[in-house]
């Protein structure tokens, strides 16, 4: 994995650690675990998918060299809140498409981390077998 | 456990076993255990790890990186996409489903029987081998009241007048077990593996069979595996071999090994789209049981059911409407998770020059569409019913639910492009049968125009099994295993 691609992961995660309306201390320590977290599934996805996979998320982060002159994970977090943005209203669909995955994913692990107590269970009683 | 005790012996691919498991999964961990229990020698290959069903929480993050093939990144493609999971470790998809358990239904099995020219299928037939994977896996139902997020359900189907059941689970209930757990799910690694290695079988886990080839009446197995020394490619050799990794992956291997005939042809799945409702009141509350209510009142064009809602499964679930997000945060003991899932679609699965996975295409007609847009709807009905106050569709750009009338508004057929739909169930890639227009092997999972070479997973069956598949993939490879040793085939 190419440095620009690990370096935009790692924007995209804070960014989307960001965007949830939550305010707490701890949506820097989120946003990076969310990119671990997505730079691992990028690693175990299907080996097809890896190159152009690889290839959006390098397109996305080098879009914003025609507005704005910058990467996108050297734009300031309030740039990338609204590049996001624009990707996730575009007309075009594999924008769209790109936003969904990747905020979904992370969402999921930014959750996982917050909330990882939530799986923890009661004991309960015996169970009753199964009738055919 | 058992690992140290297959160090003690000769590499396995030293040996030349009667028989070889391709998979570790329901069909294969119950082919390797009744081979092994029969006095025949088994090895049994798993292309991923081989981990305690403890190893992380049910659907968390890392479950998910450990245990999931691809890590849940599996698509198959077509106009309208489907994501699709299969578990990649020792005992496959039974260490990361529900472990929600039917008996495959009489009409299911006659339909199958008369379509496919299926010989000895009939429930008659098959309940002696339900009853031998029972007596093994166990089956339960929830020792004391449901969740409420599952009875929620249940309520909202009543008001309706709909049919409702509560479904059992492959888990073993326990009294005030250590550490807080509530028993055992009974996956192929808590039953099934453990008997199997206990009567001498082998386990190679981190294995990936890559390609077969017979010679001298002999079935030459290469593989790739991820030992201590790092990946290595090995070849193995055996009489028999069975091939049960899953409807995608036994297609793929099949293929790759020059074996095509209706194999990839004909993939089923249960397409299935989610819905988060919020209600009025807490229901959802931490350390309760998994949900088990599943409506029936529309079998077989779709049924419905309650998912897992831990904080991380709704943020995920929500996170088609990402302006809500912050609901998890606020509300999530309102919030709850449900499904719909119908029967529509198919699909093939090819293997790719120069890549391991497979590639699965998928074609969902405008009727299965259609299907699946009048399950959303009715979905929504039955948790209004039960006193949502909204409904949250997971698909991008679809809007809030949040009263009847708003039901009314919903598109009358899915988008294609939109639908985010997903398959958990896979099926019907080889199936079995003696109708040479249609099957890939026997009645009895033998491959047509093979010898000593069966499948013996749920790609066999011969079409969507309407109910969780995985009762009906384990009792037809413990049907089809008896017959191949009774018959002295093996």
């Amino acid at each position: 994995m190419s440095q620009h691609f690990q370096q935009a992961i790692l924007a995209l995660g804070e960014t989307i650690a960001h965007e949830r309306g939550s305010v707490d201390d701890k949506r820097g320590a989120l946003g990076v675990r969310a990119a671990e977290f997505l730079l691992r599934v990028h690693r175990q996805m299907p080996d097809y998918l890896r190159p152009p996979f690889h290839i959006l998320v390098l397109l996305f982060n080098a879009w914003p060299l025609l507005s704005r002159g910058k990467f996108f994970h050297q734009l300031p977090l309030e740039n990338r809140l609204s590049e996001l943005d624009k990707w996730r209203r575009s007309r075009l669909e594999f924008k769209r498409r790109f936003v969904e995955f990747h905020v979904s994913l992370a969402l999921f692990g930014i959750y996982s981390d917050l909330y990882g107590q939530d799986y923890q269970h009661e004991p309960v009683a015996i169970g009753a077998p199964a009738g055919p | 456990m058992n690992l140290s005790q297959s160090e003690r012996r000769p590499a396995p691919e030293r040996l030349v076993p009667d028989v070889i498991v391709i998979g570790s999964g329901p069909g294969g961990a119950v082919t390797a255990t009744r081979c092994a229990e029969a006095g025949k020698s088994v090895l049994m290959l798993e292309e991923g790890p081989h981990l305690s069903l403890d190893s992380a929480p049910h659907f968390s993050r890392e479950e998910i990186l450990q245990k999931y093939r691809n890590a849940g990144v599996n698509i198959g493609f077509g106009a309208t996409k489907i994501a699709y999971v299969e578990g990649r470790c020792v005992g496959g998809g039974s260490e990361i489903n529900r472990g929600l358990y039917h008996r495959t239904s009489s009409s299911v099995l006659d339909r199958w029987a008369k379509d496919y020219r299926v010989d000895a299928l009939s429930l008659e037939e098959l309940v002696p081998h339900f009853d031998a994977c029972e007596a093994v896996a166990r089956v339960e139902y929830l020792p004391g009241p449901a969740p409420q997020l599952s009875v929620r359900l249940d309520e909202g189907a009543r008001r309706l007048g709909w049919s409702s059941l509560e479904v059992p689970r492959l888990y073993a209930y326990a009294a005030g077990a250590a550490g807080g757990a509530p028993g055992r799910k009974q996956s192929m690694s808590e039953t099934f593996v453990p008997r199997f290695l206990q009567a001498g079988g082998m386990l190679m886990p981190e294995t990936c069979a890559t390609k077969l080839t017979q010679s001298n009446g002999q079935w030459l197995v290469q593989a790739r595996s991820n030992g201590a020394g790092g990946p290595r490619q090995i070849e193995l050799k055996a009489k028999t071999v069975f091939i049960a990794g899953g409807a995608v992956q036994t297609p793929w291997l099949l293929r790759r090994s020059g074996i095509t005939r209706h194999v990839g042809d004909s993939l089923r799945f249960h397409p299935m789209l989610k819905v988060v409702a919020v209600f009025p009141d807490e229901l959802n509350t931490p350390g309760e049981l998994e949900p088990v209510h599943q409506i029936k009142e529309f079998d077989p064009r779709f049924s419905m059911g309650c998912s897992m809602s831990k904080r991380p499964a709704l943020a995920l679930a929500m996170a088609a409407h990402p302006d809500m997000i912050d609901t998890v945060d606020q509300d999530w003991r309102r919030m709850a998770i449900y499904y719909v899932q119908s029967t529509g679609g198919s699909g093939k699965v090819r293997s790719l020059p120069g890549f391991r996975d497979p590639l699965v295409r998928v074609g969902l007609q405008p009727a299965d569409l259609k299907e699946l847009a009048d399950g959303l709807a009715r979905l929504a009905e039955v948790l209004f019913a039960a006193g949502a106050l909204a409904v949250y569709p997971s698909i991008p750009g679809y809007p809030v639910l949040r009263s009847l009338a708003d039901i009314a508004r919903l598109p009358e057929t899915l988008p294609p492009k939109q639908a985010n739909a997903t398959a958990l169930h896979l099926f019907s890639s080889c199936p079995m049968g003696e109708n040479a227009e249609k099957c890939a092997a026997n009645s009895f999972g033998r491959v047509h125009g093979a010898t000593n070479l069966y499948i013996a997973d749920a790609s066999l069956l011969c079409g969507p099994t309407v109910v969780n598949p995985q009762g009906t993939v384990m009792a037809v490879a413990h049907r089809n295993v008896t017959r191949a040793l009774e018959d002295r085939a093996i």
